[in-house]
């Protein structure tokens, strides 16, 4: 069998020409039970991402999160305004951050994931600012959507 | 250098041109390679599972896992065999260092297909041969029952392993003049990668009478005459991709070559060394007979034992050096990587290594049905191709990890120019 487009004469289990990707058809060899070189379809799982990207972005997280730190306790030596902060990096991580880490991320399991986060942070400024509008307000619309 | 300690398992250094290859890995490539053997008949699993048991106590130097010390790696001979792995759609899939250290080598099945791939710290070419040779005849043996004469490198396997073969030759016959390790860089081949890691095999099947006539035609051998082909098919490719003569870069090819033909030995360590010729397009166009000239003369003055014991004694020399000695591995990983990032794969375009004529006893001739030797694709550059041949037909394998088949197209030109006709096949099911 040769292939119509550059003529290199093909091995009996190609279903395309190697070299010029030009389809064999021949009516008298549609039925061709040759065994392949190698089996079709059979990738390695890969289930994870790229470690290094991840830790890339884990270090992009971490600086803020740090100059933050230091510069509420530098300002008067009391922790202030920090939790707000470091919630929100939590909370963008969670939502930018975490599905990097798998292949194909389930959104059935990350959205609901992302809502909970931002319920959990919605509370913790509720809790420190002394606000009592999580309940009422916040929970029914992060729950609701 | 072999010690037997309490623990039963041996252990040996790696040889001179190992070293290089741990320190040289990357998150997704490694050196490995592959040889495989094709039968007439289905490879029976169960059978095979058994040969690799008799096989891995004879070679504990190949039959090895990677492991880490505080100055230098080693191998360690497995304790048990490894499990034999199915086929998937593509050859020589990451060794990642965790499988390395658990066994750096590893044993598929595909139908009638039995494939070794090993890291390249284990063995060369030459010694994977030894190894594979010698796990079919076990297998074949075990599943036909008939015996098999201990010829044409196959071992008698229920013997110890002498301490010959587990030696490294480098050392010894390293020359007490150094060569210089200055040379040009060649043009860097570039293409469309294929991003899921996917390696595209192309095999190219010669027949061995027509081959060789052609090759004498240019009073060339086969390996002499092939890198020629592969030269001026590299030359058509960067032509196309940059027509510009003046603007052209240098086509090199690394040929490695076994350095038992030069130096007695029997060793199943690394023990080859390469040698590359190189064309300039700058100075004008190249027939396919001043390529045969070019490579042939190069090999005929670098293929000789005062030659290669010069460049030997550079690397064994590196080696040596008490300073690269003291300093703790992860220190010389950095070190090893950043010199081989910068010089190792800059002087060549691609590496076409030819195991030569296969040669197996009589008796094992009728279940055979082929031989394969594929590369690895090099860590910066797309390509790599293996070769061998075996009855009366060659086999030239390429691998690359790029979407266009650019330099099969060429090389098939250039055949058919040479006056040749392969027959083509691949791992692609209709990707």
């Amino acid at each position: 069998m040769y292939c119509i487009q550059c003529g290199v004469k093909l091995g009996d289990t190609e279903k395309k020409c190697p070299l010029c990707h030009t389809a064999v058809c021949h009516p008298d060899f549609m039925e061709r039970a040759e065994r392949p070189l190698y089996p079709k379809d059979k990738l390695p799982g890969n289930n994870t991402g790229s470690k290094a990207l991840n830790g890339a972005v884990i270090i992009i997280f971490f600086i803020p999160l740090l100059v933050c730190f230091f510069a509420d306790l530098s300002l008067d030596g009391k922790m202030e305004w920090f939790g707000y902060v470091a919630g929100a990096l939590i909370v963008s991580y969670i939502a930018f951050a975490l599905p990097l880490w798998f292949k194909k991320p389930n959104p059935v399991i990350f959205v609901p994931c992302n809502f909970a986060a931002a319920a959990l942070y919605l509370l913790y400024i509720d809790l420190a600012t002394g606000g009592n509008w999580f309940l009422p307000f916040a929970l029914p619309v992060v729950g609701g959507i | 250098m072999v010690k037997k300690a309490s623990n039963p398992l041996r252990w040996v250094r790696l040889d001179n041109a190992a070293k290089i290859y741990p320190a040289a890995r990357r998150r997704n490539w490694s050196n490995v390679f592959r040889q495989s053997v094709t039968l007439f008949d289905d490879v029976d699993t169960g059978v095979l599972q058994a040969a690799p048991d008799v096989t891995v106590k004879r070679f504990p130097s190949i039959a090895a896992r990677l492991r880490k010390g505080a100055f230098w790696y080693y191998l360690q001979q497995v304790a048990s065999v490894p499990e034999i792995r199915e086929e998937y759609s593509y050859p020589l899939i990451y060794m990642s260092k965790e499988e390395m250290r658990r066994c750096a080598f590893r044993v598929i099945v595909f139908h009638n297909r039995i494939a070794v791939e090993f890291f390249h710290s284990l063995t060369d070419g030459t010694g994977a041969l030894i190894f594979l040779k010698n796990l079919v005849a076990e297998y074949l043996e075990e599943k036909y029952l008939i015996s098999i004469p201990f010829e044409h490198g196959i071992l008698d396997r229920r013997a110890l392993p002498s301490e010959e073969e587990l030696e490294d030759c480098f050392p010894k016959n390293a020359g007490s003049v150094s060569a210089s390790r200055r040379d040009t860089n060649a043009w860097h081949m570039y293409g469309e990668p294929q991003r899921d890691g996917f390696l595209h095999l192309t095999c190219f099947r010669l027949p061995v009478k027509e081959a060789l006539e052609a090759a004498h035609r240019h009073q060339s051998t086969l390996t002499v005459f092939t890198s020629a082909l592969m030269m001026k098919a590299l030359l058509n490719l960067q032509k196309e991709k940059n027509p510009n003569p003046r603007r052209q870069k240098r086509i090199k090819l690394l040929i490695p070559i076994n350095l038992r033909q030069l130096f007695p030995s029997n060793t199943l360590r690394n023990f080859a060394m390469y040698c590359i010729p190189e064309v300039d397009p700058r100075l004008g166009e190249y027939t396919l007979e001043e390529i045969c000239a070019v490579v042939r003369h190069k090999m005929g003055t670098e293929f000789t034992p005062k030659h290669m014991s010069t460049v030997i004694a550079t690397n064994v020399n590196d080696e040596k050096n008490p300073l690269l000695r003291l300093v703790p591995l992860p220190i010389k990983n950095i070190v090893m990587k950043a010199i081989f990032d910068s010089v190792g794969e800059k002087k060549s375009c691609l590496t076409l290594s030819n195991l030569g004529q296969v040669k197996v006893p009589e008796v094992m001739k009728k279940y055979i049905q082929r031989f394969d030797f594929i590369l690895g694709v090099q860590a910066a550059a797309p390509y790599n191709c293996g070769m061998l041949s075996f009855g009366d037909t060659v086999y030239l394998n390429f691998i690359r990890n790029t979407k266009d088949p650019e330099l099969e197209r060429h090389f098939y030109a250039v055949l058919r120019e040479a006056g040749l006709s392969p027959t083509v096949e691949s791992n692609r099911n209709e990707r």
